[in-house]
């Protein structure tokens, strides 16, 4: 029987179970704002990735409604379009120009409708108007982006492959002006060779010098015979003769290595970069010994038992000449060279810097004044020397040497770039205000360049 | 007795399954027109509620919420790895309202209800208290069977829901304990991804599944014979007759479902 307490337990039953289902019912008309006052938009989509009727639309991330509905375009490549629901408390955000793109709340959730929210400039979307959208973006695209990709590179490198073998009969010809380059390379060398004959006769003159000192203090000529018996002396002449001997060793080499390069050009079954490789080495190599060469012999100038050697020969160093020295003639003590100079005023040649007005730069007619004036000179300086004097009458004593320096220098470095001449025979020589054998024997303010030429030379011109 | 070949034997379980699915869909059948015909008995209907509905809640509710207590935790598992622990609450619902509500719910009703159905009518079958109502011109189909299947119908829905919402509640418990998530973020995050074809179809499916329990139950009641043994083969076979009618007519309902509403497939 049913009893009123059974009764009770059955509607207490009926009553719980109705009433958790309209929870259910209500929560989610509530997530849908199935009773919220809502308006009607559009958008279209090529893809609607994940989106049905019911998904959630978030208007800036804000909770706004849900697809109503959304239907399939007519013909292939048109869009889905979508109708929304949207809250009507957040129609101000949703502008004409706001844009529907399709979300993905997290990595693994699922997809939403989101609507930006637009400017202010744009007019507040109208029930049924129609919003921009932005197709969405996934993995398949981005696979087919990658297939086109490489479809691309494949096409490209067939190119290249074609390419290549059009080239071919090109490469053919290269190799054969390769042949004829190596040929005038041939010839090339045996023009070096001369030249390396040449050093190799330096080394051996140098070598004959060497003994030649040797002989002399062996004889005990000289100073060097006098203190022949001095320890010190001793060890220092050993040591000459070392260079010397190290000279003549590199000059064996360099010729050695010239006359291996020559057979491997010479062979008929040696391979071209083999060739092109000896050439370059031997090159880098007579170039390596011909700098030790030139400073052993640098050395030897300056080494003070042989410096009156050297001086005797006609050699000497510019930079080591001072300007006491400069003017005893020191340069045409010997007799073996004539000196001529060109003078030429400060006004002419320079310029205050514009950035150190203090210092002073050449002018650009004073720099087609020194090519001028330099011009019937330059024959004579392949054997002459050519010394820059500066001079300067206005400051200090030693205000004006460092000015005269200065405008020597100037002067120098402009030649020397200018028409490449042997920096080691151009040199320069701060004169200060002594300026004897100006012009007017007047105080020169200015340069003076001074020609030193072998007499041969003066009396051929 | 002559034996039977296999052939034969096999050819016998045939028809006789056949014979027993005819039986048994035309008591349905007869079950579903007696249903809108008068007496309703509606006091008789409100007991049975009582017995299968409110006896069978706490039951319910205690499976549900264990069973959510328990999902709670294998979702957090799996969710944990992507850094995805906010969907806890939003896949356990959909877990429970689609399917695993409604079908625990239903399998642990064939349990409880059927084999008190099966066991009750075929007790009286075999102690010939059907006769009697029949002698004293009580229509024992309709008074014995019909009354309870409208009732069972009419609980399951009701059982499901309850099912459901415990489920999302010891969800809530195990993720309260672990995360700290109040109630009302819990339960507005369950729902998130719900709709009404959602809830609404896997809600009323049940009512299928509550028409299949008690049919077969009553059934298997009115066939019974041979005494207290037939009782209580009568009462077995009730609830393994429910729950695999149950999980057979899950697959059919589900596709269904799908059928008409086709954002629930996703």
């Amino acid at each position: 029987m049913a009893t009123p307490a059974r009764l009770v337990g059955v509607g207490v039953f009926v009553v719980c179970g109705l009433l958790l289902f309209t929870v259910g019912l209500f929560m989610i008309g509530d997530r849908q704002m199935a009773f919220a006052k809502k308006f009607t938009i559009f958008t279209e989509f090529r893809k609607i990735t994940g989106l049905q009727p019911g998904s959630i639309v978030r208007v800036s991330g804000a909770k706004a409604g849900a697809i109503k509905a959304i239907a399939p375009p007519n013909v292939p490549g048109g869009k889905f379009r979508v109708e929304i629901e949207i809250a009507e408390e957040l129609h101000p955000l949703v502008r004409m120009d706001s844009l529907a793109s399709i979300e993905t709340e997290g990595l693994v959730g699922g997809g939403y409708l989101g609507v930006g929210s637009g400017t202010g400039a744009s007019p507040t979307a109208a029930a049924g108007a129609t919003i921009a959208s932005k197709e969405p973006f996934d993995i398949a695209d981005l696979m087919q982006q990658m297939g086109d990709t490489i479809v691309k590179v494949n096409d490209t490198i067939q190119k290249v492959n074609d390419t290549i073998d059009e080239m071919k009969g090109d490469v053919q010809r290269a190799v054969v002006s390769g042949a004829d380059t190596i040929d005038v390379a041939h010839k090339l060398l045996v023009d070096v060779g001369g030249d390396v004959k040449k050093m190799t006769a330096d080394g051996a003159r140098l070598s004959a010098d060497a003994a030649q000192i040797a002989e002399t203090i062996r004889k005990g000529e000289g100073t060097l015979g006098k203190l022949v018996n001095d320890d010190e002396l001793y060890r220092r002449a050993t040591a000459v003769a070392t260079q010397a001997d190290e000279i003549a060793t590199s000059a064996r080499q360099v010729v050695e290595q010239a006359r291996k390069t020559l057979e491997g050009f010479q062979s008929k079954d040696g391979p071209v970069e083999g060739m092109a490789s000896s050439l370059k080495q031997t090159m880098d190599d007579a170039r390596k010994a011909m700098s030790g060469f030139a400073e052993t012999m640098e050395a030897l100038k300056h080494n003070f038992l042989l410096r009156g050697f050297f001086k005797d020969r006609g050699f000497f160093n510019l930079a080591d000449i001072s300007p006491a020295a400069y003017r005893q003639g020191v340069l045409t003590s010997d007799g073996a060279r004539h000196v001529v100079r060109v003078w030429l005023q400060a006004s002419q040649l320079f310029e205050p810097a514009p950035d150190t007005p203090a210092a002073e730069r050449l002018t650009a007619k004073g720099k087609a004044q020194l090519d001028s004036s330099i011009g019937a000179y330059l024959d004579g300086l392949a054997t002459g020397v050519l010394m820059v004097e500066g001079y300067a009458q206005t400051g200090t004593r030693d205000g004006e040497y460092v000015r005269s320096r200065v405008r020597a220098s100037l002067v120098r470095d402009y030649l020397i770039g200018k028409f490449s001449l042997t920096p080691q025979m151009t040199g320069v020589m701060p004169l200060g205000r002594d300026s004897a054998g100006s012009p007017g024997n007047e105080p020169w303010d200015g340069v003076a360049l001074a020609f030193f030429e072998a007499k041969e030379t003066a009396k051929k011109k | 007795m002559p034996s039977l070949s296999t052939i034969d034997r096999v050819g016998a379980s045939v028809l006789a399954l056949f014979e027993f699915v005819g039986a048994l869909s035309t008591f349905g059948a007869r079950a579903c027109v007696e249903a809108f015909r008068p007496p309703y008995e509606p006091r008789e209907i409100a007991r049975h509620l009582y017995q299968f509905g409110y006896r069978s809640a706490p039951l319910i509710l205690t499976a549900g919420m264990a069973i959510g207590v328990v999902l709670s935790m294998h979702t957090r598992a799996s969710l944990e790895r992507f850094g995805a622990e906010a969907m806890i609450p939003a896949g356990l619902a959909i877990a429970l309202i689609r399917e695993t509500g409604p079908l625990t719910a239903g399998l642990l009703v064939s349990g409880r209800v059927g084999a008190g159905i099966g066991a009750e009518i075929g007790a009286m079958k075999v102690t010939e208290q059907i006769d009697a109502l029949e002698a004293n011109a009580v229509d024992a189909f309709k008074y014995l069977a019909v009354t309870r299947i409208i009732a069972l119908m009419i609980a399951m829905p009701l059982l499901t829901v309850l099912m459901d919402f415990a489920g999302i509640f010891g969800g809530y418990l195990a993720e309260a304990a672990v995360s700290g998530m109040s109630w009302s973020l819990y339960f507005e995050r369950a729902f998130t991804y719900i709709s009404y074809s959602d809830l609404i179809p896997a809600t009323l499916k049940t009512i299928v599944f509550g028409y299949l329990i008690a049919v077969a139950a009553s059934y298997l009641g009115f066939s019974a014979s041979r005494g207290t043994e037939g009782v209580g083969e009568a009462s077995t076979r009730s609830v393994v007759m429910g729950s695999m009618l149950i999980i057979l007519s899950d697959v059919v309902l589900v596709k269904i479902i799908f059928f008409f509403y086709p954002a629930v497939s996703g």
